[in-house]
């Protein structure tokens, strides 16, 4: 049944239709072998508990947060302290596109808007500057992975509502690793700079240049510490810190006189598209969960892993290669929500750490992104750079195995993730 | 058939677009005094998570038509592209039909669904279960009326839409 399921999902996905319709089409086909009288019952329910939960409400108050910083001009300030600080390095304007994705991963934590927002405008730049065009999108998809990782994460808010996690926790896990992707990633960066012979330059910026940088930059900067503080310290839900930031950048926008009623309103009706076409695959795939779980899928994959228990780290590669190949076939959302009840068992089993689990299911779906046939950050890097989809594919692997690299650091070290909610959390 | 419902189509688009955003807005709202009642009043009302929960529901319910109608539903457009134009219109008519059927279906399901839980009453705003369940049916009904009047027409990508590139994709993904 699992593996007629799985062949159904994948032939709809290839024939182009949306994947909550794909999903659903699956769940059909899926209650005809376990129980056609069920479909009535199970199908509406399952449909609408999928979305029914106060916490995935942090979703879309995250987005609008990210629709409206970019609808205020915030994000411009935050590119601008970012060419300051490494624009002056050798290869500076790849690092600035790195800085720039950590930066706006604090506020916005989609990866593709951050690959759309930064590439429409630091890959002509780059490629100026001597970078091929390959390589400029490769590091405008890759760094976007940053997005997802540093808080606020809409997979972080997802797993954490399927598995029972705090959210704080979760948030505090992410900070390190996503800031050793950026590292990764600006030691790539140089290491082209340096193989290709960028030229660097000469002139620093004065240190009235850099506070004034800073200055304008500051209220798009505090937004994070808002969100983790809040949370944290236990004074918000994840939910309500997203409306409070919504709310903060939104009155931001409207005092600095950059944010008019119809660009307020632009935001709130993109943002709804975008709820909507999450939700309804979370709804959906909520379906086929029940199903797989009603199919013990789970506990079938558990005794197959049953031997490898006494090794969280074997479990934790083991199930990393499944999301990374799951990933390359499906949809971000729908692949996180099918797997994580599949993976919670096992882990459980090994003893791993619930929040170290959600770091690895979340960057390892994250890479998903730039993973051939399906990386949304691909097409997008590709699109906005003019690039021919394939020849990006082709290049995009050193990217991918830098990510995996810090995704293996994190297996192997666990501290990296644990010790900041540890000591914060 | 479907020429005759597109203008109807259109203001339904519309309008239920702009009622599932003015609902987001008012979710948006009611957290915030849930928020503002806790730390300013000394307490919060119970009914802001569940009126927050039941918006939302009806938010992506209301607009699931019209996002798929402008194309915005995450899929791979990739094959459809690669086939020959016979097939590809083949293809069309199949990813209309099931669409189509499915979205019937589930305004069917759904609209069972909602009476089914009449006899409930939700917890915080006293109302019966059948009111935030009929987001369901009222949803896919809208979704099964846009795709009807659609038509057997390759779906739109967000890239025709907005003209920026020819390379197919998910763009939509968070």
């Amino acid at each position: 049944m699992t593996l007629t399921m799985l062949a159904v999902f994948l032939v709809h996905v290839l024939l182009g239709l949306p994947l909550f319709v794909s999903l659903l089409a699956t769940a059909g086909v899926g209650f005809l072998f376990v129980d056609p009288s069920m479909i009535p019952r199970m199908m509406p329910q399952q449909f609408f508990g999928g979305i029914n939960a106060f916490s995935l409400m942090a979703i879309p108050l995250f987005i609008l947060a990210g629709n409206l910083m970019n609808a205020s001009q915030l994000t411009d300030r935050l590119m601008a302290l970012a060419r300051l600080l490494v624009g002056h390095l050798r290869g500076g304007i790849g690092h600035v596109n790195v800085v720039s994705s950590v930066f706006f991963a604090g506020v916005n934590g989609s990866a593709v808007a951050d690959t759309s927002a930064l590439g429409s405008l630091l890959v002509p730049a780059m490629r100026k500057e001597g970078y091929s065009t390959a390589f400029a999108a490769g590091l405008t998809a890759g760094s976007s992975l940053i997005g997802p990782i540093i808080p606020p994460s809409i997979f972080m808010i997802l797993y954490a509502s399927l598995t029972n996690t705090s959210v704080g926790d979760l948030f505090l896990a992410g900070v390190i690793p996503g800031l050793l992707l950026g590292v990764a990633f600006m030691a790539m960066n140089a290491g082209y700079a340096w193989r290709i012979r960028l030229p660097k330059r000469v002139s620093w910026p004065s240190r009235g240049e850099l506070t004034g940088a800073f200055l304008r930059a500051l209220p798009a900067l505090i937004a994070p510490f808002i969100i983790v503080t809040g949370i944290v310290m236990g004074l918000v839900t994840p939910t309500e810190s997203g409306a409070l930031t919504a709310l903060y950048v939104a009155l931001f926008g409207v005092v600095a006189g950059n944010l008019s009623p119809a660009g307020l309103w632009k935001a709130i009706v993109d943002t709804t598209k975008l709820t909507a076409a999450i939700f309804v695959i979370m709804a959906a795939s909520s379906t086929v969960s029940w199903l797989l779980s009603y199919a013990q899928v789970p506990s079938q994959l558990v005794e197959l892993l049953t031997p490898y228990s006494d090794s969280p780290v074997i479990i934790l590669l083991l199930l990393s290669l499944i999301t990374f190949i799951t990933g390359m076939f499906m949809e971000e959302v729908s692949a996180l929500m099918l797997l994580t009840p599949i993976f919670v068992p096992i882990a459980e089993l090994a003893g791993i750490d619930m929040v170290h689990l959600g770091i690895i299911i979340t960057l390892n779906i994250t890479i998903a992104l730039i993973t051939p046939p399906m990386g949304a950050c691909v097409f997008v890097a590709a699109a906005v750079s003019k690039l021919e989809i394939t020849a990006l594919f082709r290049t995009i692997w050193p990217f991918v195995a830098t990510a995996v690299v810090v995704l293996i650091a994190l297996i192997l070290l666990p501290s990296l993730a644990l010790w900041l909610p540890a000591h914060l959390g | 058939m479907t020429r005759l419902l597109r203008r109807p189509a259109a203001l339904i688009r519309q309008y239920s677009l702009w009622l599932a955003s003015s609902m987001l807005a008012v979710n948006l709202a009611a957290i915030l005094y849930g928020v503002f009642t806790r730390y300013v009043a000394g307490g919060a009302p119970i009914w802001t998570d569940e009126l927050g929960r039941y918006l939302i529901i009806g938010t992506v319910m209301l607009a699931m038509g019209a996002v798929w109608i402008e194309g915005t539903h995450m899929r791979v457009a990739l094959i459809e592209r690669l086939l020959p134009r016979r097939l590809g219109r083949l293809l069309s008519w199949y990813q209309w039909l099931l669409t189509l059927a499915i979205a019937l279906a589930g305004a069917w399901l759904g609209y069972r669904y909602a009476l089914s839980v009449a006899m409930f009453t939700s917890q915080g705003l006293g109302i019966s279960r059948t009111v935030p369940a009929m987001a369901l049916p009222v949803g896919f009904a809208l979704l099964a009326l846009l795709t009807a009047s659609h038509g057997p027409r390759p779906l739109p990508t967000p890239h025709e839409e907005h003209n920026t590139a020819d390379s197919p994709g998910p763009e939509n993904a968070p």
